[in-house]
Formats: structure tokens, C-alpha cells, sequence
């Protein structure tokens, strides 16, 4: 018996709350906040109870006629259910994390209406089963998050919001012309449906190949590929909460979730492999992790060099898609979750020291880990598992991309991973340096107290939260119903087809 | 499952004084707790068979078989003496609270990484003691505390860096990541050398062995002195560690390596010492000589490399020469500690360190001498080219080693005259236990863990052997101080020799600022926030086919690629 309603729901749960926010009155903050904390409960609730519906080997799906060979589809498979899972979770801690830190400013109604919005985006393009659902999803978040990323109304923020929105309808525009080719090409396709497709390839494949570079190309904006990444570090002008979503779960990953359904459920891996359009990719991949890297090390504040952190740390993930190999392909579903945890920890702490000292730059930030022990310790164990060291998250991803590397035969792919850890310990370390063992030059200003903690209790908790879940991540990544016993199970799928 | 005891203190410790920061006395003893369940369980817990943690990380194994637990014996003995001597040495530190989690988190990983049978733990652990030690390096932050930290973390990344590489090969290639399958898998890998190259290097920097070993003669001296003692007694050997995992020891005879391995181990052994002859500062003496004596462990592997046959001997050996120089450099480095406040008791003082230095130097009747003697009967099961030539050059270490520890001998005494009549602080217990222990466990630790040394008899010859060299460097140091060529030589090599050099071309590339560089090409070529102000622009140009035209000449490449995409569709749907 399938069941039609629960995802729905899913989708609805940050929805409603969303659109009802816009209709309370700005100085409504309990409704809002309620109804906030609410609907991110109810969800994170409801796909626990999806989750372990599907591995009772229930049916989840939901169709819905837009018009005629249009549909809207959600369904659950294991790769939406890890998505749907990290995005879930991580949006109940932003939006803690969002109420303490916009606490006592104005718009929030605005702000929090688009932040659930944007979310509900988010779940959607987790849930969606075709092309043509993930793409309304897909455009439904570039909308949903422009006025996040303008939140703040400075001159800087209108820049950096046009600045995104050129990049992501560009790449919008490009996807769409790809998603309507693939249509005309074999209808209406829905996720894991690669025969149709497959069949064609013997007479058009030129023209598979062209149709498949689109959607990359399309895809490539949000997932931050060389030379598409501009948008994403001038896009860190948005409040802490928006940026740490941004980069961890919502339109970044958006692009990699696309990335990881067009060459599996699209494509399927033997085709992209038979149609060499993989290594190309793979390379591009390996171009932009150094890239990111190199661009980090020159930045002085802080949440630039986050930004550039993530163009490279997300193109591990595009780089295990693209390795052909099955152990790289469990790196990249495992390196969606453990970046995203990851660096919202960095982001939360890096709201952090801004709200509570004022401070931007890693080089006002001397000794700081005396004043913010707590923050800087979440920040430590973030910024030492994106350098990929054990037992945090990161390693795990590391060590299934460079053995996935291996056992593709692409040694090269192991160079360049640690070329990139080397370069990760070039510019997080320093950090962690200046933080913990310089001594201040000057008094800090607090310009936010708390009466118990170093910093509001809204804005701490997340971020030791999600430290620690990177911690669990790493320290018991083969325990049972584990992120990567997961990934390996989808991986499995995959390369079995 | 009592072996998880011996991670679980440290660690416990490292939680617990930060929290309830108490006295100083306190501290000595928790440190001492966290590390004696460690020496008991050395001791009792050996057992073949290891214990799996199937959920832990990535499938954890531990396990305490015979080479295991003698490892962790000395190195657990080192740290409980060193944490001893830390909780008094230590006590007037504002900042003691911060060296003692970094102290506990060095000795969690140090055990750690001896107990790991799954090389995946075994790298986590490694890294913990690798980026832990770096707060005991820096600990003191003067300018040369922070110097030696910034080339120790440049190298310990550059060494992470080439041993995971080589974990990664080797693993791939074994299917497994339990240790002991990994040294079979890499003598029939394709990419063997690869590997073996890549751990060599990795861990050697870990070891200090020629050319990694810059780090070492600056960071283990500018550490507190009980730091020093672990770092150059204890963590310098989880390089041997990691070479024995990885590198196929005892299964195939690789010449080649076998030969490049003892020369690198015979330079390490006489260029330390002339580096740590022109040395100021005693414990940098210290430090070139533990480069020195892990050059003679470097040779017992390549020895082993180049004949699995002599590696039965190998092992046990170089365990042995392990363990009696992780107790005497310890007790070396701690008696700097004790002899700067012992006042009127100097001269006990010099006299145990220099049981220390004698049995490092390899005199008669000390484990130094019965392990020297071991290495004859390595050099002998492998035979060959080395057999002519190892013998005497092991004699003349024996007469370097004497020079560089007499020399350290002067050098502490010369410039650390008495001020006081000198007091009894609590540092003198543990520092009088490891002496104690430096003259007799090595003997007693072959009895108890039954280390198959090769039989030593006590002759007029074998005496002979293990005096003539250490007479006949004191006879050549008192000529030459007679000479005045010490002091002539002294301060002549800065500390880290080579590092000058390459400290001086890194600066030079990074004043240019590759990393600008790079933002300024970003700025100009790859500014797609200017494309997307012209792409902007193009409302105005909807005002006159001219600036229609102008704006289509200004797009970039990427405008371009978009509108050609736009073409193709069409193209393909009408057709």
C-alpha cells in the first residue's frame, strides 16, 4: 500500500509555517518563533518516521498532474532519504541558531517567512522523483533565498544579492533548457529510469553527450564549480544563519544533490562512463578543490575564507560522483552529510565571534579562544575535520574518496586529496593558532552578553550540536544504521544497475 | 577489555583538570594515574589474540601481542616518570593547565598507536599525538617556541600528508586495513617502491631521519623539559612503529632499499653528531644525539629490508635499542630539569646522567652494550656487503655518541653554575627512578617479556669491545679541550643546521605572495560579478541596436557559451 500523504506533508511542514509567517505581525515573535521551532520538529519527526518506514520496506510516493506529461512526483528513495534527513536536522539547529541571532532585529518576519521557504525547497528537491520536479524545487530555492542574502539591506548585501541571482538563474536558465531537451528527447523521466535514455545512446550519442554537459553546466552554479564558484564568496555577506545553511545544506548542496541524481538516476554510471563524460568532469572537480583552496588561503575574513573553504570541499563530492568507482561514490553521499555538519559548525562559530565580539577578521581574533573556550572548541573540531584528520567526519570522506580513487585506477586522485588537506591545514590552522595561543593585543568589546555562557545559549548549542554529531560521524562511522552504512547501501544500488 | 583502560585515563585526565583545576600536587599524581594503568597492563595484559570494535570508527582492533607490549612498557614508563616530574616541575606555570591536556592528549595518542591493529586507528592516534605534541612544542611561546612550532607543524603535515598516501596504497592493495595483512600486501604490490618510499618518508618525519629531521633539534629542546623527555624518548619512535606496519619487514629482501635505508641511518648517526657538536644549548645536544641513535635504529631496518632472514633478529632488536634509549635520552632531558636547582648536589647529578649517557653510548655491562652487540649479530645474519663495514662503524658511533653526551656534560655544567645550595623539589624522585631504571630494566625487561636477544657473554673481548671506543673519546675530548677546539667549534651550526637554508627560500616564495596572486588573476580574468553588472547593462542596450551590439561585444565567454546552448536547443528541436 503506498502511502500518498506523508511526504506532502514533509514539504508542507516548513511551508505553511512559512506562508502563515507572513501574514503575523513583525512584533508577533512568540507566534513566529513557535510556529518556526514547530514546523522544524515536524519534520525532522516525520521523515524519522519515513526513514524507518522505507527500511520496513513501505511505499512513499505522491503524484500529482500539472499538466499534460508533467508531474509533480515525490517519492522516497535511499539517496532522498539521506538528504532529506541532513536537511531536516540542520534546519532545526539554524533556526534556533537564526532566532538568537537576529533576536531584537527588524524584518524578521521577512527573513523567517523566506527561511522556511527556502527549506521547503530544500525538502522538495530531496523528495523529488522526476526531472521536472526537481527542477520547480531547484528555481523555487533560487527565489526562496535571494532575500536571505539581502537580509541585511547594506549596499554590499544588494550587490552580493545581484551578483547571486545572475549566477543562479543563469545556471537556472541553462538547466531548464537541458531539462526540456531531455523531455523532447525521451518525455518525461523519472529518477532511476535510465533505460530509456540508455536505449538512445547508440544512435544520438553526440547529443546525449552535449545534453549532459548542459545540465552540469546548469547544476555547476550551485555546486560551485570552477570557474561558476564566483557567486558563492559574495554571497557571505548574508547573516550567519543564511550562510551557514547556504553552504551546508540548502543551494549548494541542491547543485551537488542534482549533480548525484543526473549521472546515477538520469544517466546511470555505466552510460556517463561508456560516454567518457565523467574523468572531464572528475578533472574539473580536482581543478576546483585546489582552486578553492589556494583562493582560502589569501583571505583575512573569516567567512570569505569559509566561502572559499566550501568551493573546494564541495567539489570532493562532485570529484567521487565523477571517479567511478563505487567506494568514491559512498565518499561523495558521505562527504554531502559530513560537509554540511561540518561547516555549519564553522559558520555558527564564525557568527559567533562576530555577534558577540564584533570581530571579522582572523587577524583581530588573537587569543580569542580564552574569551569563547566552547565556540572555539566547536570551531577546532570543524576546522581539524575539514582538514580530514580522524576520528571527525571528515576523515571517513577522505578515506573512501582516495581508496574509491584507487580503486578506479586514478591515482591522481589521491594527490590531489592531500594536496587539498595539505592546503586545508595551510588555512585552518593558522586560525586555530591566532585563536588559542596568541595573546589579544586589545580589550575585547562584548557587544552581546549571556548571563550563564560565553555566548547566548541559542547561538552556542547549535554550534556544540553539530560539532559533536561531527564527532559521532567519525568516531562510530561503522556502527549500525550509520550515515555510511547508508551511503554504502545506495552506492550499492547504483553500481548494481 | 581491560586494554582500553590504558586510553581511557589519559583521557579521562585530560578531561578532568581542565574542569576541576586543582593544586598542583594534585596534578602530578592524576597525571601519574593516567599513565600507571598503562605500565600494569604492559605487563599483564599480553595476549595474541586483539579485541575488535566492529562499530568504533572504521572497524577498530586493538591489540597487545609480545612486540606490542614492550613498546608500551617503556614508552608508558617514560610517561608516567615524565608526568611525575611535571606535576612539581611545572607548578609555578600560569599556563599549566593548558600543557597538561596537550601532554595527556600526546600520551592517549602515543599508547594509542602502539595498541592499533587496524591502520586506520593507528593513523588517528598518530594524529593526535602528531597535532597534541604542537601545544608542548610551543608551550612556553618565546620567538624560538614559536618558530620551532611553525617548521614542526610544517613538516608533521607534510609527513601526514606522504604516510597517508601510503596507508592508502597500501590498503587498497591489501583489502583490508588490519596491520598485519598490509606488509604482505605491499611486497607484491606493483607499486611497492611507491609505497615504501612514501612511508619511509612519511614516518620519517616522525623519526627524524635524514633529510625530515630539521624539526626535531628545534622543537624537542624549547618544549618544557618533561616534554622534551617524551618527545625525544617516547614519540620519536612511533615512526619505527609506522614503518614497521606499512614497509614489508621480514618478507621479502629488498636490497636496494636495504642498502639506501643503512646509509641513511649511518648519516643520521654521524652527522647528528657533528650538528650537535656545534651546538649551545644542551638540550639541542640532546636533541642531535636522538637523531643519531634513531640513525642506529634506522640501520637495524634497513638491514631487516634488505634480508627478511636477519629481520628475526632485527626486531627484537631494535626493540631493545627502543627501549634503553627511550629511558636514558628521558632521563638525559629530565636531569637538565633537576641539575639547574640542585645546587651542592651537582655532582650526583652529573654522575646519574652520566649512567644515562654510558648506557646510550653503549659501555660494558649497560643495555647500550647489549644492544650494540645485537646489532653485530643483525649485521650478521644479513650478511654481505655491510658485514665488513658495520662492525667498525658501530664502534666509531659508540665514540661519536661519547663525545656529543660529554660534550652535553660540559655544556650544562658550564653554563648552569650554582646559585643556591640548592632544593630538594619533587622532580628529583621520578628523575632517580628512571636513572634507577636506565641501569637495570633494559636487563630486566628482557627477562620479563622474553625478548629473544641474541646470547651476550660476558668476555675480556666483549668488554674490550664496548670500552675502547668510549675511552678512546674521552681521551680525544679532553686532548681537544686542551686545544680549546670545543669552544672554537661551538655555535657554529645554528640549531636545525639545513632548516636555515630552506627557511630562507620559503620566505622568499611567499613574499611574492602566490596566494595574491592568484585573487588578483581571480579580480581580473574570472570576475563574474563585473560580467554580471554588463549582463545588467543589457537593459540599457535595449534603448538602440548600437549598444545592443556593443554589449554583445563585451560578453565574455560565458555569455557566449549560453547563448550558443540556447542555439543548439533550437537547432535540435525544429530538427
Amino acid at each position: 500500500m503506498e502511502n500518498t500523504w506523508l511526504l506532502p506533508l514533509i514539504v508542507g511542514s516548513s511551508l505553511v509555517p512559512g506562508v502563515l509567517i507572513f501574514f503575523l505581525r513583525e512584533e508577533q515573535t512568540v507566534w513566529r518563533t513557535s510556529l518556526n521551532l514547530f514546523g522544524a520538529l515536524l519534520k525532522v519527526f516525520l521523515v524519522g518516521v519515513v526513514l524507518v518506514g522505507y527500511f520496513r520496506g513501505e511505499i512513499y510516493a505522491f503524484r500529482y498532474e500539472l499538466g499534460v506529461g508533467l508531474e509533480l512526483y515525490l517519492r522516497v528513495d535511499a539517496l532522498a532519504l539521506l538528504f532529506a534527513t541532513l536537511s531536516s536536522i540542520l534546519w532545526l539547529v539554524t533556526t534556533l541558531y537564526a532566532i538568537g541571532y537576529l533576536e531584537g532585529t527588524p524584518y524578521r518576519r521577512r527573513f523567517f517567512g523566506f527561511f522556511s521557504l527556502c527549506v521547503t525547497a530544500s525538502t522538495g528537491i530531496a523528495l523529488a522523483g522526476n526531472v521536472v520536479t526537481f527542477f520547480i524545487f531547484y528555481e523555487f530555492l533560487t527565489l526562496a533565498t535571494y532575500p536571505l542574502v539581502v537580509h541585511k539591506g547594506t549596499e554590499q548585501a544588494l550587490q552580493a544579492g545581484r551578483t547571486y541571482l545572475c549566477y543562479t538563474i543563469g545556471g537556472g536558465t541553462v538547466l531548464f533548457v537541458g531539462v526540456v531537451w531531455l523531455h523532447v528527447l525521451v518525455g518525461a523521466v523519472d529518477f532511476g529510469d535510465t533505460g530509456r535514455l540508455a536505449s538512445l545512446v547508440e544512435d544520438q550519442g553526440g547529443q546525449i553527450f552535449l545534453l549532459f554537459w548542459v545540465l552540469i553546466l546548469g547544476l555547476g552554479v550551485k555546486a560551485a564549480l570552477f570557474p561558476l564558484h564566483g557567486w558563492l564568496p559574495v554571497a557571505m555577506v548574508a547573516p550567519a544563519p543564511v550562510s551557514a545553511l547556504l553552504h551546508a545544506v540548502a543551494v549548494v548542496k541542491a547543485g551537488v544533490f542534482g549533480i548525484f541524481r543526473v549521472v546515477y538516476d538520469v544517466f546511470g554510471v555505466q552510460m556517463a562512463e561508456d560516454l567518457g563524460v565523467l574523468l572531464p568532469l572528475a578533472v574539473l572537480a580536482a581543478i576546483t578543490i585546489i582552486y578553492g583552496s589556494l583562493r582560502a588561503l589569501a583571505q583575512d575574513d573569516l567567512k570569505r575564507r569559509l566561502a572559499y573553504s566550501t568551493v573546494s570541499q564541495l567539489s570532493y563530492i562532485t570529484l567521487g560522483v565523477a571517479s567511478s568507482s563505487m567506494l568514491a561514490s559512498v565518499g561523495a553521499l558521505v562527504h554531502m552529510v559530513n560537509q554540511g555538519v561540518m561547516k555549519i559548525t564553522l559558520f555558527f562559530c564564525a557568527g559567533i565571534i562576530i555577534e558577540v565580539l564584533g570581530l571579522l577578521k582572523v587577524s583581530q581574533m588573537a587569543g580569542i579562544g580564552r574569551r569563547l573556550p566552547l565556540t572555539m572548541t566547536a570551531f577546532t573540531i570543524g576546522a581539524l575535520g575539514m582538514i580530514g584528520l580522524p576520528p571527525i567526519a571528515g576523515f571517513i570522506s577522505k578515506w573512501y574518496l582516495g581508496l574509491g580513487g584507487l580503486e578506479a585506477g586514478h591515482a591522481w586522485i589521491i594527490v590531489i586529496l592531500l594536496t587539498s588537506s595539505a592546503l586545508n591545514a595551510a588555512y585552518f590552522l593558522p586560525i586555530l593558532h591566532t585563536v588559542w595561543f596568541e595573546t589579544p593585543e586589545e580589550k575585547w568589546v562584548t557587544k552581546r552578553r549571556s548571563r550563564y555562557f560565553e555566548a547566548p545559549w541559542t547561538l552556542l548549542f547549535p554550534a556544540l550540536v553539530t560539532a559533536l554529531i561531527a564527532v559521532v560521524l567519525g568516531l562510530f562511522a561503522a556502527g549500525p544504521y550509520s550515515i555510511l552504512e547508508l551511503s554504502k547501501a545506495i552506492a550499492g544500488g547504483w553500481y548494481s544497475r | 577489555m581491560i586494554w582500553l583502560l590504558a586510553l581511557f585515563f589519559p583521557l579521562l585526565m585530560a578531561a578532568l583538570i581542565p574542569l576541576i583545576r586543582p593544586r598542583h600536587a594534585t596534578i602530578g599524581a592524576m597525571l601519574v594515574a593516567a599513565a600507571l594503568p598503562t605500565l600494569v597492563i604492559s605487563l599483564i595484559g599480553q595476549q595474541e589474540e586483539g579485541l575488535a570494535f566492529p562499530y568504533l570508527f572504521l572497524g577498530t582492533v586493538i591489540a597487545l601481542d609480545g612486540t606490542r607490549a614492550v613498546l608500551l612498557f617503556f614508552t608508558s614508563l617514560l610517561w608516567l616518570l615524565a608526568g611525575w616530574f611535571a606535576g612539581s616541575y611545572q607548578a609555578k606555570d600560569p599556563f599549566r593547565v593548558r600543557f597538561d591536556v596537550f601532554f595527556l592528549l600526546s600520551m592517549t595518542g602515543n599508547f594509542g598507536l602502539i595498541l592499533a591493529a587496524d591502520i586506520v586507528s593507528f593513523y588517528g592516534f598518530f594524529v593526535l599525538m602528531t597535532f597534541a605534541s604542537f601545544g608542548l612544542v610551543v608551550h612556553t611561546w618565546t620567538a624560538e617556541a614559536i618558530r620551532a612550532g611553525h617548521v614542526y607543524l610544517v613538516l608533521a603535515v607534510i609527513g601526514e600528508v606522504l604516510l597517508l598516501a601510503s596507508i592508502f596504497l597500501a590498503v587498497a592493495e591489501a583489502g583490508s586495513i588490519l596491520v598485519e595483512d598490509l606488509g604482505p600486501a605491499v611486497a607484491e604490490a606493483p607499486h611497492r617502491n611507491t609505497i615504501i618510499a612514501l612511508a619511509l618518508a612519511g614516518f620519517g618525519v616522525k623519526a627524524g631521519v635524514v633529510p625530515l629531521y630539521f624539526w626535531l633539534p628545534l622543537a624537542h629542546p624549547v618544549a618544557p623539559t618533561p616534554a622534551s623527555a617524551v618527545l625525544s624518548g617516547a614519540m620519536i619512535k612511533a615512526g619505527l612503529v609506522g614503518w614497521v606496519h606499512i614497509v614489508p619487514l621480514g618478507i621479502v629482501d629488498l636490497p636496494v632499499w636495504g642498502h639506501l635505508v643503512v646509509v641513511l641511518g649511518l648519516l643520521a648517526t654521524f652527522g647528528a653528531v657533528v650538528g650537535g657538536l656545534g651546538q649551545t644549548n644542551p638540550k639541542t645536544i640532546l636533541a642531535y644525539s636522538s637523531i643519531s641513535q634513531i640513525g642506529l635504529m634506522t640501520i637495524v631496518v634497513g638491514l631487516g629490508l634488505g634480508s627478511a632472514f636477519a629481520w628475526q633478529v632485527g626486531l627484537p632488536v631494535l626493540l631493545f635499542l627502543a627501549l634503553n634509549h627511550s629511558l636514558a635520552k628521558g632521563a638525559l632531558f629530565l636531569g637538565t630539569g633537576v641539575f639547574v636547582h640542585a645546587g651542592r648536589f651537582r655532582g650526583w647529578v652529573i654522575a646519574g646522567l652520566a649512567v644515562a649517557a654510558l648506557a646510550i653510548a653503549g659501555f660494558p655491562l649497560t643495555g647500550g652494550a647489549q644492544a650494540k652487540y645485537g646489532i653485530l649479530e643483525v649485521v650478521a645474519h644479513a650478511q654481505g656487503f655491510w658485514g665488513v663495514w658495520l662492525p667498525w662503524l658501530l664502534s666509531l658511533s659508540s665514540l661519536a655518541t661519547t663525545l656529543l653526551l660529554l660534550r652535553f656534560l660540559r655544556v650544562l655544567y658550564r653554563d648552569n653554575p650554582p646559585h643556591s645550595p640548592g632544593t630538594f623539589r619533587g622532580e628529583v624522585v621520578p628523575w632517580g627512578i628512571l636513572v634507577g631504571a636506565v641501569a637495570g630494566v633494559p636487563t630486566l625487561a628482557i627477562w620479563l617479556f622474553g625478548l629473544p636477544l641474541p646470547e651476550m657473554t660476558i668476555s675480556l673481548k666483549t668488554l674490550w669491545g664496548g670500552f675502547w671506543p668510549i675511552g678512546l673519546a674521552v681521551l680525544i675530548y679532553v686532548l681537544a679541550h686542551a686545544r680549546k677546539f670545543w669552544r672554537s667549534w661551538e655555535g657554529r651550526i645554528p640549531p636545525g643546521d639545513f632548516i636555515v637554508f630552506f627557511e630562507r627560500i620559503a620566505h622568499r616564495i611567499l613574499s611574492y605572495r602566490p596566494d595574491r596572486l592568484i585573487g588578483k588573476w581571480e579580480s581580473d580574468v574570472l570576475n563574474i560579478a563585473r560580467l554580471a553588472d554588463r549582463i545588467m547593462a543589457f537593459e540599457d542596450a535595449k534603448k538602440g541596436v548600437d549598444k545592443v551590439e556593443r554589449a554583445m561585444g563585451s560578453w565574455s565567454v560565458v555569455g557566449f557559451l549560453f547563448l550558443a546552448t540556447v542555439l543548439w536547443f533550437i537547432f535540435f528541436v525544429a530538427f
